[in-house]
């Protein structure tokens, strides 16, 4: 696995022909069940930046940002082709270990789903993993992690509670928190707000903005003013196609596309 | 010990793990199949039994198990639908409810030869029936009892309130709307619950093998109160003599004969299941 | 038949079949707590000791409760580990079309009536284990465990196949989102979340076990008495439903000897009637009853 990480440093040191992209699909079709889900894709994710996936449901935002980490391996019946590029290297090719590239490339769900353990374990479960942890650095790393998603204030003083305890809102904070501890590059979150309310909602986006200047956001929702409150790239999806993507303002303001027109300003999709 | 070695390690033993059950299955069904097959003719099926078993067939025992299965099937099957519609229709009380969850699933737990127990006491002895088939199929009627209960109290229960109301709103009294639009559904579950509770039924061999059977000599019976010949009995008599080899033959034969009525339940119950399933979907 | 009487006897029908069937299980126990009355005023605490003599007037049953405890014990410890992995590979790791297949072919052996598996463990189990171990006889305690053991997997797999596949897909991804291995998805998410129907699965495949008779009657070997040293299983033994089975039509209707008896069947029926309304409790079986 060393071999694997100089080989990724390398490239990441010198290598890369796209030094602002971290992450990249190249003509990437993804089918389930011979039904095309993705068709011809190509795409780059900005580094330090909300790269935010929008479009209509079934547009195949979903099935694009989950495989950028391969969780996408999971689903039955599912094909891919072309290729995911992550540092310059292909994330398909057979020798890569999905386990360290989920630890680089960490993801949020739609759901929140907390681990019926306590809110400190939920923190470490995925870190545990990866290295061994003094009682000390236990705390450290829930500490430093639940402080940057804003939780630590609210439940710093019962660590070991069950984090179903939390509301839905703190939970998916959890969530983040969690995904942050594994110390990833890359941040893939599908929907994280749709199911919370306004103001849990709210608090989630303050974080992403204060995020991104650690890490690369990939971002997906169908709400298009939080589109237009967050995002700095914009990508527009219909129909298993990107229509047209850019910068927030050039696709708000002078989209190319008449259908990309149509669906920010009235959200309405006719691709 | 690395995490990818762990992983490796893992996925090994659990193949390993089903390549194990696998194994058990093919043997198991090899066995049975392969011995059977060899043991079984026209003649085994339909000659009489003679040296306790060594020789001759088994059509005395395949009568006497079909004849209490579908007796017990006939005496289970009204009393098991009128409970189910009793807990889904008029057992309102969740306390109640909790209790008869737990009566049911404990019937089902009782082990099968205490049900044996129950019968020699209590038909056999008390009511002095002596060994009866008919007490036979009272006891595995017992014994299937909570399976069909079950099964027709899902398709009961899962019919939507709406059609309730909307029968009581024409004006039917409540015993209509359960024998007009409830029991029509009700009925198949209660059959699929009825062919799985026979399929097990028709293979216990502790419940009756102390009031019901006869090991050797039973024919037609010619009233409740006799005994009959069992297709497990008898393969229980034969495996106590299984270093006889023409005891051990018909055994496998008279297993067979009986994995195939087994196979024969499950499988119209699944049949049933499946239809209805597709009509309900309509 | 006017419709006002038609609602009462059908609302008098409904009734009376629930009394029925609700009323068996208390009849059961009634009937042999009756029975067994007349052993436990009799002989009190002798019921627990190790000598069951009849012409003696001797009942001690310990040893069919030692026998029932070691087949069970054995049979959970062979089945539980081989049963869970093969739960998880199912679930987890096999794809999606074989599942109904291995599920179908395991309620298939889950079907096979219990004295085929016992002509089964006379004609080849305990040929196999008296050959391996060098031994007089091969109707051991062992091989009754080892018997019961298969008949009880195809519980415990189904069971607990059910509760790890029921887990929502969210744990998983969230798992696997974490760069957690397979293996850690399952030990460390998977399993703790359907801890209580695994529980569940493992205490039904435990009652189901220790109320088994016929297999166990026919490979034990049906000598009354406790190994020693106790671990020592590959000698013959006896279990309270393999005595029931062998010696209840030898005893007197009404004597010491049938009364004693029935009080080991009543011991069977209060100790398999707990573990199985327990397990209810862990699990809702409701569905599978019938599947």
């Amino acid at each position: 696995m060393s071999e694997k990480h100089s080989t990724l440093k390398l490239i990441q040191n010198g290598l890369s022909k796209h030094p602002e992209s971290v992450l990249k699909a190249i003509n990437l079709s993804v089918w389930i069940n011979d039904s095309l889900i993705l068709n011809d894709i190509n795409l780059y994710v900005k580094r330090n930046r909300i790269n935010c996936i929008i479009g209509p449901s079934g547009a195949g935002k979903s099935t694009l940002i989950r495989s950028f980490n391969r969780i996408n391996d999971e689903t039955d019946g599912l094909r891919a082709k072309g290729s995911i590029r992550f540092n310059g290297s292909d994330i398909y090719d057979k020798d890569v270990d999905t386990s360290w590239l989920r630890s680089r490339i960490g993801m949020v769900f739609q759901k929140p789903a907390v681990f019926p353990v306590s809110i400190k374990a939920n923190v470490l479960m995925g870190i545990r993993h990866h290295r061994k942890l003094t009682r000390l650095e236990e705390l450290q790393v829930s500490e430093k992690n639940l402080k940057a998603v804003s939780l630590w204030a609210e439940v710093s003083h019962r660590l070991d509670d069950k984090a179903s305890s939390l509301s839905a809102g703190q939970q998916q904070r959890l969530c983040i928190a969690r995904t942050l501890a594994v110390e990833p590059r890359v941040i893939l979150l599908d929907e994280p707000t749709s199911a919370l309310d306004p103001v849990s909602s709210k608090s989630i986006e303050d974080l992403l903005i204060r995020m991104k200047q650690n890490y690369t956001i990939l971002f997906v929702t169908h709400n298009i003013p939080q589109a237009r409150r967050i995002a700095d790239e914009l990508i527009f999806m219909c129909d298993g196609k990107i229509i047209e993507a850019g910068p927030k303002k050039q696709l708000f303001n002078h989209p190319r596309k008449e259908a990309t027109k149509k669906y920010l300003g009235e959200d309405i999709c006719d691709c | 010990m690395s995490r990818i070695l762990k992983n490796r390690l893992f996925s090994g033993i659990s193949w390993i793990s089903l390549g194990i059950c696998c194994l058990i299955l093919v043997f198991l069904i090899a066995v049975i199949a392969w011995n059977g097959i060899k043991a079984i003719n026209f003649d085994f099926l339909m000659s009489e039994s003679r040296h306790f078993g060594a020789s001759g067939g088994i059509y005395y025992q395949i009568v006497g198990s079909l004849l209490m299965v579908l007796v017990a099937a006939l005496i289970s099957l009204p009393l098991a639908l009128g409970t189910a519609v009793y807990k889904s229709e008029y057992l309102k009380n969740s306390k109640l409810q909790m209790l008869s969850d737990s009566l049911i699933y404990g019937l089902n737990g009782i082990p099968s030869i205490v049900f044996g127990l129950f019968g020699l006491i209590f038909f056999v002895n008390i009511l002095n029936t002596g060994i009866s088939w008919f007490v036979g199929s009272v006891i595995l009627a017992f014994m299937i009892l909570p399976t069909i209960v079950l099964a027709s109290y899902q398709s009961i229960n899962s019919i939507p309130d709406h059609y309730r109301e909307s029968a009581l709103a024409l004006g039917m009294d409540k015993w209509r709307v359960i024998t007009t639009v409830l029991l029509p559904q009700g009925i198949s579950g209660a059959v699929t619950g009825l062919l799985i509770g026979l399929a097990r039924a028709v293979g216990e061999t502790a419940p009756i093998m102390f009031i019901a059977t006869a090991y050797s000599g039973a024919r037609y019976p010619d009233s409740l109160l006799e005994p009959v010949a069992a297709l497990p009995t008898h393969i229980l008599a034969l495996a106590q003599q299984a270093t006889d080899p023409d005891a051990l033959q018909a055994a496998w034969g008279a297993s067979f004969v009986l994995i195939c009525l087994v196979t024969l339940f499950s499988i119209s119950a699944l049949f049933i299941r499946k239809r209805t399933q597709i009509l309900s979907e309509r | 038949m006017p419709a006002l009487i038609t609602d009462k006897v059908g609302k008098n029908y409904v009734l009376f079949s629930t009394l029925i069937s609700a009323g068996v299980i208390f009849m059961i126990l009634l009937m042999l707590l009756i029975y067994s009355w007349e052993a436990i005023t009799q002989n009190g605490w002798q019921l627990f000791t190790t000598v069951w003599n009849p012409p003696a007037g001797q009942f001690g049953i310990a040893s069919m409760l030692y026998g029932t405890v070691a087949v069970t014990v054995i049979a959970v410890a062979l089945a539980v580990p081989i049963g869970l992995m093969s739960a998880i590979m199912i679930s987890e790791i096999l794809p999606g079309r074989y599942r109904v297949m291995v599920k179908s072919l395991l309620e298939l052996l889950a079907g096979i009536p219990s004295i085929i598996y016992g002509l089964i463990g006379v004609a080849f189990f305990s040929l196999w284990i008296g050959n391996i171990f060098e031994l007089d006889t091969g109707r051991t305690i062992l091989t009754g465990g080892i018997l019961l053991a298969i008949m009880i997997l195809p519980i415990i797999i189904t069971l607990s196949e059910d509760a790890i596949h029921n887990v929502p897909d969210i744990y998983r991804e969230a798992a696997f989102g974490l760069g957690l291995y397979r293996h850690e998805v399952i030990f460390s998410t998977l399993l703790p979340i359907a801890r209580a129907d695994i529980a569940g699965a493992v205490l039904l495949g435990l009652g189901r076990a220790m109320g088994e008779t016929m297999a166990v009657m026919l490979v034990i070997g049906s000598i009354d008495r406790i190994p020693s040293p106790v671990f020592n299983t590959l000698v013959p033994g006896q279990t309270i439903t393999s005595k029931l089975g062998r010696e209840i039509t030898e005893s007197a209707f009404g004597s010491v000897h049938f009364s004693s008896m029935i009080f080991m069947g009543l011991m069977l029926l209060i100790i398999v009637l707990g573990i199985t309304l327990i397990a209810q409790r862990f699990i809702k079986l409701r569905s599978r009853l019938y599947e």
